[in-house]
């Protein structure tokens, strides 16, 4: 036995099988190394993100591909150690799949559309809620839409614009709701308005009582046609009352006024009508 | 020359050859290992990239005069709906007036909550 061996090493044959058996070696190490680096390229390029947010009691999930590898969603874990079988088609760059679950989802599988044994299992990002922000000088105005008042002193037709009453300065991270209540009949059509962003408006019939609520920040009240407080803080609510024949009174008044001031008046409707540009600077 | 002679005198010339075959394997091997190795390793630094860019990948909300209004990254921003859309990589709706949900690739994952 030794001998045959001796004579393996020594002799040319001996050589050849060693060369043969080196040469397998290094091809068949190298293909592994080659195989399980293709698979790990592969896979470090497979980029899918899940996200899921809570709609309506059940779970909205998306995942979109943000990469440039096709994949295909195979499986969705969810909290409660279930899963979901799902295999979609492939996803290509910037493609999204959406299901609705009923428990929390907390992870998907995905395998590439190319090699479906290459997968990887992506995190199902939780969510966050925040605060529509309006823009920083947005203005709540109380106006008068366009009407004629027949007063003994009185008799004009006014556009909106000459007939921004009140504007309440509306300051920056400030988020306010309007309510309205106790309406009755009033030949004076009001109106609750917000300029400069789309916060909605309040429509009024009558005698007017209306509440300003910050949620978030501070209101500041612009003091011109309108006796009340300067502001509103966070968690309190402020009252104004009014009626139309305080505010047709006001009007009177407000006709007196210089016309440059009714002229400011009327540019803040313009303004918060139509462009950002803000003209009245937040308070500091 | 006698017999015993010559065959060393062969014995050594194999294990030359032999050493010197071993040593141009190892070095085709390397040289392989590097080429096979390089994309791999070029695939982990981008996805560390990626990951990265995800991980600050964010949303903000604003009304607009069209209504309310959700801004991804890089420019992306989209009008937001009462139900679930996509902006950019992040998805969110309208929950009421001054509320939005959204979930971002910066956000926690679900199991870290």
């Amino acid at each position: 036995m030794s001998q045959i061996l001796e004579e393996l090493m020594t002799e040319p044959i001996g050589f050849i099988i060693a060369m043969v058996i080196l040469i397998a070696g290094a091809v068949g190490g190298l293909y592994g190394y080659w195989a399980y680096a293709n698979h790990v390229t592969l896979q470090n390029y497979l980029w899918p993100i899940a996200e899921v947010v809570p709609y309506k009691g059940e779970y909205f999930l998306a995942v979109i591909n943000t990469g440039y590898e096709p994949f295909i969603v195979k499986q969705i874990y969810l909290s409660n150690g279930s899963t979901i079988n799902v295999n979609t088609k492939p996803l290509t760059h910037n493609q999204w799949f959406t299901e609705t679950t009923n428990q929390l989802p907390i992870a998907v599988r995905v395998c590439s559309a190319v090699e479906p044994s290459v997968c990887t299992v992506a995190p199902v990002h939780g969510w966050s809620m925040a605060v529509i922000k309006p823009p920083q000088h947005a203005v709540l105005a109380v106006v008068i839409d366009s009407c004629t008042f027949n007063l003994t002193k009185l008799n004009i037709t006014k556009t909106e614009e000459d007939l921004v009453l009140q504007a309440f300065h509306y300051s920056t991270h400030c988020n306010c709701t309007a309510i309205h209540n106790n309406l009755t009949t009033c030949t004076c059509p009001w109106r609750l308005v917000w300029y400069g962003w789309s916060g909605g408006s309040v429509c009024y019939g009558g005698n007017l009582t209306f509440l300003i609520q910050p949620t978030h920040g501070e209101v500041r009240f612009i003091k011109h046609a309108l006796e009340g407080p300067n502001e509103a803080k966070p968690n309190t609510i402020v009252v104004f009352n009014a009626d139309c024949t305080y505010w047709l009174h006001r009007l009177e008044n407000l006709t007196k006024l210089p016309q440059t001031l009714l002229q400011q008046y009327a540019l803040w409707g313009q303004l918060y009508s139509g462009s950002s540009y803000p003209l009245l600077e937040c308070p500091s | 020359m006698s017999p015993k002679t010559r065959a060393k005198a062969r014995n050594r010339g194999i294990s030359s050859v032999f050493t010197a075959v071993v040593i141009a394997i190892a070095v085709v091997a390397g040289i392989a290992a590097v080429a096979i190795s390089w994309p791999m390793i070029k695939s982990g630094f981008d996805k560390n990239t990626w990951s990265g860019s995800m991980s600050l990948y964010k949303v903000g909300f604003t009304y607009t005069e069209s209504g309310a209004y959700a801004y991804a990254q890089n420019g992306v921003s989209a009008p937001l709906n009462d139900t679930p859309g996509f902006v950019g990589y992040c998805l969110a709706y309208q929950y009421n007036a001054t509320t939005a949900i959204y979930s971002c690739p910066s956000n926690q994952p679900d199991y870290q909550r």
